[in-house]
């Protein structure tokens, strides 16, 4: 093995790499190369975490979505039931009072029973035929009317569909009396179930079955509620018979017009009816399964109620404990840590109670919980396909390679080959076969034609290498003989004055030697080391000396030598005119002109270097310098003062150079200083300081003989503090400068690392919006309301300003949060965070402590009750301030509207209705949520003073306003003329440019305004 | 090498010549499907309560083991009366607007699927079942569905017969008080006796209110007895002809036979129908002994509550149907089979995977059981393997159910199950004759007995509507309306 090695080694070290093994070597490089840039840029860029976040999501929407479908699906039941109860006991009170009767009869007429039941199964039915629900009920406390010894029963009707999709059906075939009076069924030609029983038996409540009707009735009793709504009750899933499937119930109480309760009635839900109408086809065979849970207790964790997909059953359900114990991230758990199948789950909470119902420490809770490995399988499959990519590449690229290589190295081969043979027999002109590559051809072609031309001019060259004074001459060393045979041009170049002019001499290597170090004065090619290493470097031809001449110019000379068996043939050039040329490149290379400093490329150079000895740096700063006012002087002076301008401060800059610095004019007016190898900072910033406050004294002579003052602003970064990279410091010191110079300029401050980063993280909006929801990046801006009469402010407009460089707009933010179901996040914070700075304001006495607060709230969200609960406990004392601004044409959701209404009565709030006057069902709004004020929208009051039509909508609509006792205020009020217009023809209040805008710290309205105000009103 | 490329050769010939065979062969159809892709076949039956339940959980069974493996997911709907289903077949075929999209399977009774075969939507099963496969099922069950060209478009699933039910409590306490035995419920004559004197009994009970004697009796489908009755008096309503025209062929000595056994006690009071189903009435005490197919028997109840107030416990017993006296034994077979409507090779192979895993021997015993239909298959119409499957059930069944399918497996092993030729308009025709016999005799009890209440006589103002006058009239208006109900 070692042998090998070493034999191998030798071999590449005297043949120098094989052709193929370099072109391998390099395309293998290069997709190594290619690969580990393509892995840095997922996982160093975070793509690999950003699509497990997002296959997470997606999860977590689903089930979101699923359970927005459940909520509203339910809650439409519960307001159909609702109404129902309501239409019941209205028709209930009608008929008893007809007869004088109340509702404690009918612990004592079972006709008076029989007839209720009859009367209002019409109700019941079409509960059932128009809601989609698999049961409805009625069931009346008729106390111990129907009871016989300890069995207790109690009159009712319980009818049951078992299929509610199925609803295109004439008459009542597909129903299911399983309770109630059979004449009701036979009118109603509804069949009797198997297990029906004229009365509801309540004698064994020992499995909760009938929880849904005591507990009902219990809660009523205990509550004085105006608004019977919030005492209806869902309970789980159970049945009224031993042979009927579990449903799960909502049970609302009947109250009389005296508050006597007296009965239930209610809807039942069966498990399949949930099912199929969400679940059934997606989740078959799923790794995805969905649980309805209930936490009856408000201890956070969940009971399974039911349950889809096959998953649940695998995962064996005893154990598992559905809280919120486990997180993984965000919103996922794990609730089945213990078991060998890793799963994740998600809890949405369904919101079925609202906060004033008794119920409302009961939770519901739409469950989902996926197999990782299906819910991930997307993040998975992409790692395997990056491994198989990758490895399929490098394959691809090993045999490319190859291929590729065989077909050059092979004819270069044969050249070779062709060519040694022929030297071996010296004086043939070679020829080579065609290879079909065209560069490896044209070679073969010139090295035939060079074989003849070299025949042809060998014996010239010589003579007219001597003929021409081209600063060139030849000289032969035979070592053998140790003489030196010198051409006639080299006597000629060199001034050999004590050899003959004009022929070729031989003189021995000694004396020749002697020649050489008479101007070798650098002793640079000593006669020992130039020749002594010949063996082993055959052909040198880097060797050149300066040397002065007679008349003291300076001279370069380059040496070339070639071994050719026992001589060394010797080439002298006189190199004086090309290394002239190329110092004066080198030096506009890498100076600047106008100032000698150096140039960008030059000094990038140098910092290179620089930084590859970090040793030598010790603690150093870059400084960032940029003129002030170049641009003005050079508009008003013109360009050629701009030059004596920068000149001026390169001159000050310069002295960087005294303390070691290196100085640079990067472009136009940008100047860069690296100053190195001192001990603390503090050195450098004395040098700085010196420096600036020179510069700070210096001027320039302009044109029409004014001192210009030399300004220049300038920032600093920190070697090693703030990076270890050049470019990283030099953009650190730049972004210190930029910062510095749009506060005050000519000053020079340091690099700030936090105020760096907040400028430069750029993230998607999604991401933006998340980081904004996450960290509550929001403030609110106040726009003053104020009094049409007096001027005075009643209260502010709190308008959401997301903190955010990426999404500044509010509108942008409410985009992205509805696309990405966020909204919810979005009304959280308009209600957290808008009530918190509004009090703040208050406390700080910008905001006097009566103000009404306009809220913007999003019609198609409401805030959870843990929320409601928190702003009540927080907010309190400034709840009846808050006046609610409900968006018109955004109230499709009637349930979160009303539950929003009743909010607001409780906290003893306003409503106003924003944007009036523009939507198509103004007025129909206008009555059906009674607002407390309406907002003209600001595209009626913009232009009003110059549109009578405008001015009749304004009219219309105060007086529409009036008649129901509402507010009236104009919005967007942007000139006098508007304001003037508006307040004859008077609205209450006002807001708009003209007042004030928006601001973050409200301040007290001008007192012109003010003045304005009331001179219009006549004051 | 010679061999090598011999053997190549011979394996590829042999590849390709069973995967030919694989074309005719029907099992490996299971090729259609894909586990991953899995295809929906939904079901429309008219199953409802007890046995809506039970079919819904063996749909739910399915697409969990056998579904689930090859790739069908089964969606069943409940269109809650054959009448209804039919329709709505019908219009999702036509694309009426509103209609929704045909089924994959539907419940059928040969007139529908007849209708619907007529419009080229029906797809023959032949192509998804092997003979050997079909001897398996009763041969009846088989040939309903299979029509005049050979082919196969009716399924058996589940089929049903009719047997009679009392109330053994009540019948037990009447026969002890009066003359009447069992024997006595063995002809229709001996029902309408038997009512007849049951409604004296019970009206003796309260001496003191007049004319409130209890009807006996009642019959959940009146189509059925008029067609069974004609069948077992020895003739039919219709001949039809090679065209598939029909003609009324009814004779009057036979209707008088059918109406003197239905509309005479019926409009007497000895007969009723007053809900929807007999078992409702039998629920309530109106009747207790009743006519109803054996997937209604389920319903029968276990205890009688009289007014919505006072309930007792009852037992019952279940006997053959009975037939008129000295005639020939008939016994209906209905129960609607399977049809597929045509669509693609894959939806109606999945379908027909169904069918044959739903009458499975063990299976199709297990919905029997609980749903009271009969096992299509010969080998599971034996009680023996009934019972033993019901033992082995989680639930069993009361021997209420037990009884009733062991009679109506009698009644099958007596091969004298009937069920009408279909014809172009035969539903009609079925409706007409039912509904003609049951609302006459509805209607004019209800008008007879409301004079009756007013204070005429009972006898003379019955004796109005039984006479032979009044026969004649019914008859004419029975026969006219017939020939208008087939043209």
């Amino acid at each position: 093995m070692n042998k090998c090695k070493t034999r191998s080694v030798r071999k590449i070290h005297i043949k120098g790499r094989p052709f193929f093994v370099k072109l391998f070597m390099a395309m293998f490089i290069i997709t190594i190369l290619q690969l580990f840039i393509f892995l840095s840029v997922l996982l160093f860029g975070g793509e690999f975490s950003y699509i497990k976040r997002y296959a997470y999501n997606a999860f977590v929407e689903k089930n979101a979505n699923r359970k927005s479908y459940i909520e509203n699906m339910l809650t439409q039941k519960m307001t159909a039931a609702n109404n129902s109860a309501a239409e019941i006991a209205e028709l209930v009170d009608g008929m008893l009072s007809e007869r004088s009767l109340n509702v404690g009869d009918m612990r004592s007429s079972k006709e008076l029973n029989t007839e209720v039941l009859s009367e209002t199964s019409d109700i019941l039915l079409s509960l059932l035929r128009q809601n989609q629900v698999n049961d409805v009920y009625m069931i009346i406390d008729s106390g111990e009317l129907y009871s016989s010894g300890v069995q207790k029963k109690l009159s009712g009707i319980y009818i049951r569909d078992i299929d509610p999709r199925e609803n295109n059906i004439s008459n009542n075939e597909d129903l299911l009396m399983e309770m109630g009076n059979s004449n009701i069924a036979s009118e109603l030609g509804i069949v009797l179930d198997y297990e029906w029983a004229a009365q509801l038996d309540v004698t064994d409540n020992s499995s909760g079955s009938f929880d849904f009707y005591f507990n009902t009735l219990k809660t009523a009793e205990g509550h004085s509620m105006d608004n019977v709504y919030e005492l209806g009750y869902w309970s789980g899933f159970t049945r009224i018979s031993r042979s009927a499937d579990a449903s799960m119930k909502y049970t609302v109480p009947l109250i009389a017009k005296d508050g006597t309760v007296y009965g239930v009635i209610g809807i039942g839900v069966t498990e399949k009816l949930i099912q199929d109408t969400m679940l059934a086809k997606e989740t078959f065979g799923s790794d995805v399964c969905y649980i309805l849970g209930a936490d009856y207790e408000n201890n956070g964790e969940y009971e399974v109620q039911m349950y889809s997909g096959s998953l649940f059953a695998r995962l064996g359900r005893d154990d598992l404990k559905i809280n919120k114990e486990h997180r993984v991230e965000g919103e996922i758990y794990d609730f089945n840590h213990q078991g060998d199948l890793k799963t994740i789950g998600n809890i949405q909470r369904i919101n079925l109670y609202n906060s004033a119902s008794p119920f409302k420490a009961q939770k519901w809770a739409l469950i989902s919980i996926g197999e990782e490995s299906g819910v991930m399988a997307i993040y998975n499959e992409l790692v395997v396909m990056f491994v198989y990519s990758s490895i399929i590449s490098i394959a691809v690229c090993l045999i490319g390679a190859v291929i590729v290589n065989r077909r050059m190295t092979v004819p270069v081969e044969k050249m070779i080959k062709v060519l040694n043979k022929s030297s071996a027999e010296s004086g043939d002109i070679v020829s080579f076969e065609p290879s079909r590559i065209n560069e490896i051809d044209t070679l073969g072609q010139a090295i035939t034609k060079l074989q003849i031309n070299v025949r042809a001019s060998a014996s010239r060259v010589s003579k007219i290498i001597g003929m021409v004074d081209m600063g060139i001459g030849v000289f032969m060393y035979d070592y053998s003989k140790s003489r030196v045979y010198v051409g006639e041009s080299l006597v000629k170049l060199l001034n050999f004055s004590e050899l003959p002019f004009g022929e070729d001499v031989t003189i021995s290597f000694e004396k020749f030697s002697e020649y050489l170090r008479a101007i070798d004065t650098e002793n640079k090619v000593c006669s020992n080391s130039i020749f002594s290493d010949i063996e082993e470097r055959p052909v040198k031809t880097d060797i050149e000396l300066m040397y002065k001449n007679a008349s003291g110019d300076e001279k370069w000379l380059k040496f070339s030598l070639t071994l050719e068996s026992m001589n060394v043939l010797g080439l002298v050039q006189d190199i004086t005119a090309s290394v002239n040329e190329k110092r004066r490149i080198e030096f506009e290379r890498d100076y600047d002109i106008t100032t000698g400093l150096l140039n960008r490329r030059a000094y990038l150079n140098i910092l290179d270097e620089l930084f590859s000895k970090p040793d030598k740096l010790k603690t150093a700063a870059i400084i960032m310098t940029d003129l002030d006012n170049l641009k003005y002087v050079n508009d008003t002076y013109g360009h050629d003062f701009g030059d004596d301008y920068i000149r001026g401060a390169a001159n000050i800059l310069n002295e960087f150079s005294d303390y070691g610095g290196i100085v640079s004019r990067l472009s136009g007016d940008e100047f860069n200083v690296f100053l190195y190898g001192f001990d603390t900072k503090d050195e450098i910033r004395d040098i700085i300081e010196k420096i600036r406050r020179k510069m700070m004294r210096s001027y320039c002579l302009l044109a029409d003989g004014t001192k210009y003052k030399i300004r220049a602003s300038g920032g600093i970064s920190w070697y090693p503090d703030n990076s270890k990279s050049y470019d990283m410091l030099m953009k650190y010191a730049d972004f210190a400068m930029y910062t510095i110079k749009h506060t005050t300029k000519g000053s020079i401050a340091e690099f700030d690392e936090n105020e760096y980063k907040k400028d430069s993280i750029l993230m998607t909006g999604v991401e933006e919006m998340n980081r904004i929801i996450d960290e509550e990046r929001v403030r609110f801006a106040y726009q003053a309301i104020v009094s049409a009469k007096s001027g005075e402010v009643i209260g502010y407009e709190l308008l959401m300003r997301p903190q955010s460089e990426i999404l500044k707009s509010p509108l942008d933010l409410i985009r992205i949060a509805k696309s990405s179901s966020k909204l919810y996040e979005i009304e959280r914070l308009t209600w957290l965070k808008g009530l918190e700075g509004f009090s703040e304001q208050i406390k700080k006495g910008n905001i006097a402590p009566d103000s009404k607060a306009f809220v913007n709230s999003l019609a198609s969200c409401i805030v959870d009750y843990e929320n409601t609960e928190f702003i009540e406990r927080e907010y309190g004392a400034i709840l009846s301030n808050i006046m609610m601004e409900m968006l018109e044409g955004e109230t499709e959701n009637e349930v979160y509207t009303s539950q929003k209404l009743e909010t607001i009565e409780r906290w003893k709030a306003g409503i106003a209705l924003d944007d009036f006057g523009t939507g198509y069902n103004s007025e129909y709004l206008f009555m059906k949520l009674s607002p407390d004020l309406i907002k003209i929208d600001r595209s009626i009051i913009s232009g009003c003073d110059k549109d009578q039509g405008k001015v009749n909508i304004i009219n219309n609509l105060i007086r529409m306003a009036k008649n129901k006792n509402a507010a009236v205020l104009a919005e967007g009020v942007e000139t006098s003329g508007e304001l003037k217009r508006v307040i004859e023809c008077g609205v209450d209040y006002i807001q708009g440019y003209y007042i004030t805008r928006p601001v973050f710290e409200p301040q007290p309205i001008k007192t012109e305004i003010i003045e304005d105000i009331l001179s219009i009103n006549g004051k | 090498m010679k061999k090598f490329k011999a053997t190549c050769l011979g394996l590829s010939l042999l590849l390709a010549a069973s995967s030919l065979c694989g074309c005719s062969e029907k099992e490996s159809s299971d090729q259609l499907l894909d586990p991953k892709n899995p295809v929906t076949v939904t079901v429309w039956h008219y199953y409802n309560g007890v046995q809506q339940t039970t079919f819904d959980e063996m749909v739910n069974d399915f697409n969990d083991t056998v579904g689930h493996k090859k790739g069908v997911v089964v969606e069943a709907y409940s269109k809650s009366s054959i009448n209804e289903l039919a329709d709505s077949v019908i219009a999702s075929v036509n694309k009426e607007s509103g209609a929704e999209t045909p089924p994959s399977i539907f419940a059928a009774y040969a007139e529908t699927t007849y209708k619907l075969d007529k419009m080229g939507a029906i797809a023959d099963l032949n192509q998804y079942i092997t003979d050997k496969e079909k001897d398996e099922y009763i041969k009846e069950y088989i040939n309903e569905g299979i029509f005049s060209d050979g082919s196969m478009k009716i399924f058996p699933t589940a089929k049903s017969t009719e047997v009679m039910m009392i109330n053994k409590t009540d019948w037990d306490k009447f026969s002890s008080a009066e003359n009447v035995s069992e024997s006595d419920l063995s002809t229709m004559e001996g029902i309408a006796e038997t009512a007849e004197k049951y409604y004296e009994y019970t009206d003796a009970l309260t001496p003191d209110i007049p004319n409130d004697g209890k009807a006996f009796f009642g019959r959940d489908s009146v189509a059925n007895y008029m067609y069974i009755g004609a069948k077992q008096l020895g003739c039919e309503y219709f001949e039809i002809d090679k065209d598939g025209n029909a003609s009324v062929t009814i004779k009057k000595d036979v209707l008088k036979k059918l109406w003197e056994n239905y509309y005479v006690p019926y409009v007497k009071g000895y007969y009723t129908a007053q809900s929807r189903y007999r078992s409702d009435d039998a629920k309530i005490g109106s009747l207790i002994a009743l006519i109803c197919s054996t997937s209604g028997a389920a319903y029968f109840p276990s205890e009688v509550t009289i007014d919505n107030d006072y309930t007792y416990p009852i037992e019952n017993k279940v006997f053959e149907v009975p037939c008129f006296a000295d005639s020939e034994k008939y016994y209906v077979q209905q129960g609607a089979g399977m049809s597929v409507i045509k669509s693609d090779k894959k939806t109606e192979y999945a379908s027909m995977l169904f069918l044959k895993w739903f009458t499975e021997e063990e299976r199709n015993i297990e919905f029997s059981i609980s749903s009271g239909y009969l096992p299509v298959k010969e080998s599971a119409n034996d009680y023996n393997k009934v019972s033993e499957v019901n033992s082995k059930l989680e639930a069993p069944m009361d021997d209420t159910m037990l009884n009733t399918i062991k009679t109506a497996i009698g009644e099958i092993d007596s091969k004298s199950l009937y069920t009408s030729t279909p014809f172009d308009k035969s539903t009609e025709a079925r409706d007409y004759i039912g509904n003609t016999m049951q609302n006459t005799a509805a209607d004019d009890y209800a008008a007879a007995w409301k004079r009756i209440s007013a204070g005429e006589d009972r006898d003379s103002v019955l004796n109005e509507y039984v006479s032979d006058e009044a026969f004649d009239k019914w008859y004419e208006s029975f026969i006219d309306g017939l020939e208008k109900t087939i043209s």
